[in-house]
């Protein structure tokens, strides 16, 4: 894409020139902790690092509480892009772009030299033949834009579900570095880290983290067999995984995509019956490598999700 | 992701003291819980077992046992499953995951 690589910068210094109000930031919105307790965690708070979560294990707290703060991050990025998709936005993206050395952007911050300013970016424009416009902008510059911003957001997604799969005890990727790749995964939502990305093909580097990202939820690891798990224990786990087999059979999509974000997962909304019942089924499967302590508890805890769908048949 | 595409590999590992009967149960357990067994392989200090979710549960359990001289011991009517090394009872060993038709 190296036509439209070239053009971008270009299309948003025009852009903020031309634009007539000021209504969305460059960035999205910092979570808070006001914000955050709508999804039942902070993300992760000290208080929380520091918390006793017996009888959960160290990986399926770590887990549920990544999922929480990613559902959080994700909602705000999805009101970022569609504030970013609105006809009426632009001027405010100037601070941000021209933080990052755009050195065009940089001298054209105020309006009382806008005829100047145009003039140098028109100059600009017409030695690299790129057209300014609005039309521009909302055609090229913005969908590259908010595929860069995906691009980054997948390749922090994909470090997070790898590192979680890799370390299915939580010893080495533990809460608090999770909270590190979450930060990540928050400022990878931005214009700044858009234009970064679009140094090199944003459109390319969305398919390669995509295939990447989609390579790591196509393999999941749930640890060791526990060889002496109690025979009760593996009745309860036969029978709940028999009833997420009867609601991929009945095709139950919706049920199928809460249930695997319930156990913290975060499948593609798009998953197949088949593909979101593996993932709970692979959970399911997973009490047999926890402690046998723990299984009673963890097994109470997915019969809880489940209890809904009892009456469910294939 | 394409929503057609079910794929979803689900590995399971297993300690390297084992033993045959061990491994049977895990592999009877996890085709009933996951699907079918597709690979076997040494990883690290333990056995893996790799089970694919995204194709129906088996009707008959796959069975493991040691190869003979290199070679899956296998029965007509019978299928290779899986085969590799595995640790049984400590000790990297060849085997075959075979299957009655």
């Amino acid at each position: 894409m190296p036509k439209i690589a070239v053009k971008i910068p270009i299309a948003i210094v025009g852009y903020l020139l031309i634009a007539g109000c000021t209504s969305v930031s460059g960035t999205q919105k910092r979570l808070t902790k006001d914000y955050v307790a709508r999804f039942g965690a902070v993300c992760p708070s000290e208080d929380q690092l520091r918390a006793a979560h017996v009888p959960e294990t160290d990986a399926a707290y770590r887990d549920r509480v990544i999922m929480v703060c990613v559902k959080a991050i994700n909602a705000r990025y999805v009101e970022f892009t569609e504030q970013l998709s609105t006809e009426s936005t632009g001027v405010n993206l100037i601070s941000d772009v021209a933080a990052q050395s755009l050195a065009t952007a940089a001298s054209l911050v105020t309006k009382a030299k806008l005829a100047g300013e145009l003039a140098a970016a028109s100059a600009l424009s017409v030695g690299l033949g790129a057209s300014i416009n609005k039309s521009l902008f909302y055609e090229q510059t913005l969908p590259a834009l908010l595929a860069s911003m995906d691009a980054r957001r997948s390749k922090v997604l994909t470090s997070i579900v790898e590192s979680q799969n890799r370390d299915r005890e939580a010893k080495v990727y533990t809460l608090a570095r999770a909270g590190a790749d979450l930060d990540l995964l928050e400022q990878a939502g931005s214009i700044t880290s858009a234009v970064r990305e679009l140094t090199s093909s944003a459109v390319e580097n969305a398919n390669e983290a995509n295939t990447v990202l989609q390579a790591a939820q196509r393999e999941i690891d749930i640890g060791i067999f526990v060889a002496n798990t109690p025979s009760d224990i593996l009745a309860r786990v036969r029978g709940a995984a028999d009833l997420v087999r009867r609601l991929e059979a009945a095709d139950n999509r919706a049920v199928l995509l809460t249930l695997a974000q319930s156990l913290g997962h975060q499948p593609p909304a798009n998953g197949s019956p088949t593909y979101l019942g593996g993932l709970i089924r692979g959970t399911i499967a997973g009490v047999t490598t926890i402690p046998v302590d723990q299984q009673a508890s963890r097994m109470n805890q997915i019969e809880a999700l489940l209890a809904p769908y009892r009456g469910i048949s294939s | 992701m394409n929503s057609t595409d079910d794929t979803l590999f689900i590995s399971v590992h297993l300690l390297a003291s084992s033993d045959l009967a061990s491994v049977n149960k895990a592999v009877s357990l996890y085709e009933d819980l996951l699907g079918p067994l597709e690979q076997m392989r040494i990883d690290a200090d333990t056995s893996l077992l790799k089970f694919a979710s995204n194709k129906p549960k088996p009707k008959i359990v796959a069975v493991v046992s040691k190869q003979i001289n290199g070679k899956p011991d296998l029965p007509d009517g019978h299928t290779l499953a899986a085969s590799g090394q595995i640790f049984i009872e400590g000790v990297q060993t060849l085997c075959a995951a075979t299957r009655k038709n």
